[in-house]
């Protein structure tokens, strides 16, 4: 049985109302920021269409490897890390024109482009201003969370727009891609929290791998999904990534097979979806998607490692608890 | 500026593929390099302030254009990079302060953008000008003390 994510954040007595609550008010207590701004309406709807609210779950967590457990620098720092993963989905989904985002409209479409990047741009700027309150002693995750996350962020996103089409892109490149989209801001939320809740730093070093395996294992999960599941399944057509010229791990496997490798090199931007089509065939047929699969089951079992390492600590439970929750959404 | 200029070009990392120029950022820019010159801080400080300030206004000008729907995905990436490059020159420089001195301008600078004004970056001169008047001392207090009591006497 698949956990949801309720029972989730319930296994880890963990209450996503507060969650939820923490990310509405730091909104609506703005004073910059009217109630009617266009600001303000479309952070507040994304924010209560739901979500995962896996990166908040994972500072709460971080945190209770210290001596100052969800304390309240905890619960900002909780909020922080969901509003950059929000502000980031919100410029991704004009990076990738896509029109839906949790079954609603992108809100590029809703507001228009222009509107929806000052909109990410807000977020990003309420959470300097959250870090640098003067009552808060948050300033030293302006480093780890905001500038260095992001801009590594970006720099994925450079490279998966640099790799378009590029068949020849190597294991080490694909790597750096996924850490920087996906895992980087996984294991710095392990690793705030950690740090936030006065943790051993030697803890929240192993914290901050913990979460790199964790997001490396889920990216490439979420890379193979996108050629096992139908287009009714993902709301998308199967292969959207390739389609879209990104070549993931799947693909790069499939390679490895002469007669594969001569069919997806042929493949350009104005092929023909038929020629897509029978390229997504051939990947999904040659055995690719369990190897990347076993592939993801390495970091998986590294990320697991890690938490026995740190079983004489209680929260060791929560992380493991982390661990089976990805672990049944992945396989 | 020239050599702001050098140093933010050799800090950007090469994958961004971005160059700095002044660009029509050019007058803004030398008025602000003309101000840090009249207080008393190392060149090198005053090299940071204007680096921060050119990656802001770079980063302002870089989403203003992405109504160009050719351009736009690079624009919205460009301008995204620029944001977080900019916590981190600053960060890294030790100005910390400064990052939060202009947190609630820059925030500002948002909402007005998005509920359509079409620039509102002089707030973000006001403000800068501010945190180095409060921060550093001016250069040439006498001189400016001696011109005062001479105005007072014609």
């Amino acid at each position: 049985m698949t956990l949801s994510n309720d029972s989730l954040s319930q296994q880890l007595n963990i209450s996503l109302d507060r969650v939820n609550r923490d990310l509405e008010r730091i909104i609506t207590y703005d004073q910059d920021l009217s109630s009617r701004s266009v600001v303000a309406t479309s952070i507040l709807d994304l924010i209560r269409a739901g979500g995962k609210r896996l990166r908040p779950l994972m500072v709460i967590v971080g945190s209770r490897f210290g001596e100052s457990p969800e304390n309240r620098d905890v619960y900002k720092l909780a909020a922080v890390c969901e509003f950059i993963h929000a502000a980031s989905l919100i410029h991704d989904d004009i990076l990738d024109e896509a029109d839906t985002r949790r079954g609603q409209p992108a809100l590029h479409r809703k507001v228009g482009t222009r509107t929806a990047v000052y909109v990410g741009n807000y977020i990003t700027c309420r959470v300097i201003e959250l870090l640098t309150e003067q009552d808060t002693e948050l300033e030293n995750y302006i480093q780890d969370l905001t500038s260095v996350t992001t801009t590594q962020l970006c720099l994925g996103e450079y490279q998966q727009m640099e790799q378009r089409y590029n068949f020849n892109i190597t294991l080490e490149q694909y790597w750096e891609k996924t850490r920087n989209k996906t895992a980087l801001l996984m294991a710095a939320s392990l690793q705030a929290g950690a740090r936030a809740g006065m943790a051993d730093p030697k803890v929240a070093e192993a914290l901050y791998q913990f979460g790199d395996q964790l997001g490396m294992a889920f990216q490439v999960r979420d890379d193979v999904l996108d050629y096992m599941q139908t287009a009714d399944t993902l709301g998308k057509p199967a292969g959207a990534d390739l389609r879209n010229g990104q070549v993931t791990l799947p693909a790069m496997i499939a390679m490895e097979d002469p007669f594969v490798r001569e069919q997806l090199m042929q493949l350009t931007e104005d092929s023909p979806s038929e020629a897509f089509d029978e390229a997504v065939g051939l990947i999904r047929d040659c055995g690719a998607l369990a190897k990347a699969l076993d592939m993801s089951h390495e970091f998986m079992q590294k990320a697991w490692n890690i938490s026995e390492e740190l079983s004489h600590y209680c929260a060791h439970r929560d992380l493991q608890t982390l661990w089976r929750y990805f672990e049944e959404r992945t396989y | 500026m020239q050599e702001t200029k050098q140093l933010l070009n050799h800090e950007l990392p090469q994958q961004a593929g971005i160059h700095v120029t002044a660009g029509e950022d050019e007058a803004s820019l030398r008025d602000m390099a003309e101000l840090l010159l009249d207080y008393d801080m190392d060149p090198g400080e005053r090299r940071i302030i204007l680096g921060c300030y050119w990656l802001l206004l770079k980063a302002y000008r870089s989403h203003d254009h992405v109504h160009h729907a050719e351009v736009a995905g690079k624009a919205v990436l460009d301008g995204d990079f620029l944001l977080s490059f900019y916590l981190q020159f600053a960060v890294r420089h030790g100005f910390v302060d400064l990052v939060g001195d202009l947190a609630r301008t820059n925030k500002r600078i948002q909402i007005r953008l998005a509920e359509g004004s079409r620039s509102a970056t002089s707030q973000l001169h006001q403000r800068l000008t501010r945190f180095i008047a409060k921060r550093y001392s001016r250069r040439y207090a006498t001189t400016q003390r001696f011109k005062q009591v001479t105005y007072d006497v014609i």
